[in-house]
């Protein structure tokens, strides 16, 4: 895992990663190989009232090969 | 990922510069953890990746055993329901957790998730309204 604080703009250098997004600052604070390795930057006890969208969250960059994307499932 | 406002999100572009409507939520069991998911009306029921799961301590294999058809043929998944909260709204979702599912987006589909908002694609503004 790397804590790192790049924009958004360059989400390309971390195809196929994982990676946590402060949606405040609209940065990337950290990355890493799997989830299990950024959980501690997306993860809130259930008390916090802070709503969804105010604290850093999950997102897995698509891998550079990947797509375009028909996502159909019924 | 920026947010404009509680209920305005500006596209997501990836590695390739395509945009997608993509909008922070976050999921409850025991804590709470914060994701990203795309908002897919082509998706009868919400998939996530098996990781999700793994990372909220849900035992996939517990849910409802339940297959997926698309464009490419079936996976299997389980079907849970979970506590999600967007927009401001909260609400108990059914979501699918796939082993065999490896986009790396998460979707949100319709089946409640539709229900709760009304979901605006500004495809020329490169943003989505949740109301």
């Amino acid at each position: 895992m790397k804590r790192v604080n790049i924009s958004t703009k360059n989400m390309g250098q971390f195809a196929g990663k994982w990676v946590a997004i402060d949606p405040v600052k609209d940065t990337i604070i950290a990355a890493a190989n799997t989830l299990k390795e950024i959980e501690p930057f997306i993860t809130r006890s259930a008390n916090d009232s802070r709503p969804s969208g105010t604290t850093p969250a999950a997102f897995k960059v698509p891998y550079k090969d990947e797509g375009p994307y028909v996502l159909v499932f019924k | 990922m920026k947010k404009l406002s509680p209920t305005v999100f500006l596209y997501q572009k990836d590695a390739k510069g395509n945009s997608f409507p993509i909008i922070p939520i976050t999921l409850e069991l025991s804590g709470k953890k914060d994701f990203w998911a795309l908002i897919d009306s082509g998706a009868t029921v919400s998939i996530f990746k098996a990781e999700v799961a793994e990372t909220l301590g849900i035992s996939i294999e517990n849910g409802k055993e339940i297959w997926l058809g698309g464009v490419g043929g079936h996976i299997k998944g389980y079907l849970h329901q979970v506590k999600i909260e967007a927009a401001g709204e909260k609400f108990v979702c059914p979501v699918v957790f796939s082993r065999e599912y490896f986009v790396s987006f998460n979707l949100l589909g319709r089946q409640e998730f539709f229900k709760r908002f009304k979901i605006v694609f500004e495809e020329e503004k490169n943003r989505l309204r949740l109301e």
